[in-house]
């Protein structure tokens, strides 16, 4: 009897390790950096909006799964989860897809969707705006959490990001974006014009969007003429309102930061 | 509309003529369909190959259409036996060869 008890106490000490060894709970901005279906409040808070947007198809979610490098799991360990969440108005893109266990402690997938609740009640009475919240659940959902819901349970502290951390790919590729700020609707924010389809932008909107997020002016812009616009504004101001970083501020980031060793 | 490839390895990637002919081939079964038309102004707003997702298998190539005051449509297209539109999924199936 004792050496069965001494058996299953070491099984489930191990199974506890297990579970909550190298989750993933904040996703690799490298790998998922979070993606926008829509904004408008309109379509988002009308009750049952949820159940109009379609489900991710399994062999996507494998395909995530790998990418995040779990190989193995059990029932119920694992879902996987949108970053901007549907609620949110989230995208079912891959850039928006990320693996977050259930088991982990004490952060898990049931503190997140208790943040996700609390951004939709906040957005949807229109105490913050709803690029707010998707701003702040895509950045790290648990400094959200501290922010807008009150303290992490169990004492937590909020989670630094994942990038290529044990359990992950150690080489993790780059952004799918080239940008950690998350995808936004190029059709949703206001002033924007679709791209020609050779990648420029019509004269009445002339500021062209990168794929990594940043614009690029006509005038004193070395990389524009290369630029293939994924979308295109009429005044900086409007790129810079839809959550766009103009090329100069992210060339003088590039420039102030250390160089590798 | 721009096709871009989502590599698993970050890797940029040109689509292939296959993958080119996968989505013109998806928007005019898309187009067909009886739910689509009911939309108000659809616009296809966003094509992506998940190259790490097999061709033949569903949601190889994600689709998107944006219609104003509405909620966007996302589907998602692959290579297979018989042409078929799973408005419900979104899985749209395009007949190889």
């Amino acid at each position: 009897m004792r050496t069965l008890f001494t058996f299953l106490s070491l099984l489930l000490g191990s199974s506890v390790l297990a579970a909550t060894n190298h989750d993933p709970v904040v996703p690799d901005s490298r790998l998922s950096p979070g993606d926008v279906l829509t904004s408008d409040t309109a379509v988002i808070c009308v009750p049952g909006y949820t159940k109009t947007v379609r489900n991710v198809p399994q062999a996507l979610k494998e395909q995530v799964y790998r990418e995040y490098d779990i190989t193995g799991r059990s029932p119920g360990e694992y879902e996987i989860d949108h970053i901007i969440s549907l609620e949110l108005g989230g995208s079912n893109s891959i850039r928006n897809l990320f693996p977050e266990s259930y088991k982990s402690q004490p952060l898990n997938a049931h503190v997140k969707d208790t943040l996700e609740n609390k951004l939709h009640d906040l957005a949807c009475s229109g105490k913050i705006t709803m690029q707010e919240a998707q701003q702040a659940i895509a950045s790290n959902w648990t400094t959200a959490y501290l922010k807008y819901v009150g303290p992490l349970p169990g004492g937590a502290q909020p989670m630094q990001e994942v990038a290529g951390s044990p359990g992950q790919k150690t080489a993790a590729p780059a952004n799918r974006s080239g940008s950690t700020v998350p995808v936004l609707p190029a059709s949703t924010s206001p002033g924007v014009v679709p791209p020609n389809a050779d990648g420029s932008c019509p004269a009445t909107a002339p500021i062209k969007v990168s794929k990594a997020g940043i614009y690029h002016l006509p005038q004193g812009d070395g990389s524009y003429a290369r630029t293939h616009a994924q979308s295109c504004f009429a005044t900086p101001g409007a790129a810079q309102a839809a959550g766009y970083r103009s090329a100069g501020v992210a060339s003088r980031v590039r420039s102030a930061r250390p160089a590798p060793r | 509309m721009n096709l871009t490839v989502i590599t698993t390895d970050g890797s940029t990637a040109a689509p292939s003529a296959q993958d080119q002919t996968l989505m013109q081939k998806a928007q005019r079964l898309i187009e067909a369909d009886p739910h689509f038309q009911a939309l108000k102004s659809p616009v296809l707003s966003r094509a992506e190959v998940n190259a790490g997702v097999a061709a033949t298998a569903p949601g190889y190539l994600y689709l998107r259409y944006d219609v104003p005051g509405a909620v966007p449509q996302e589907l998602w297209a692959h290579w297979g036996k018989a042409d078929h539109v799973a408005w419900k999924s979104g899985q749209v199936t395009v007949q190889q060869g």
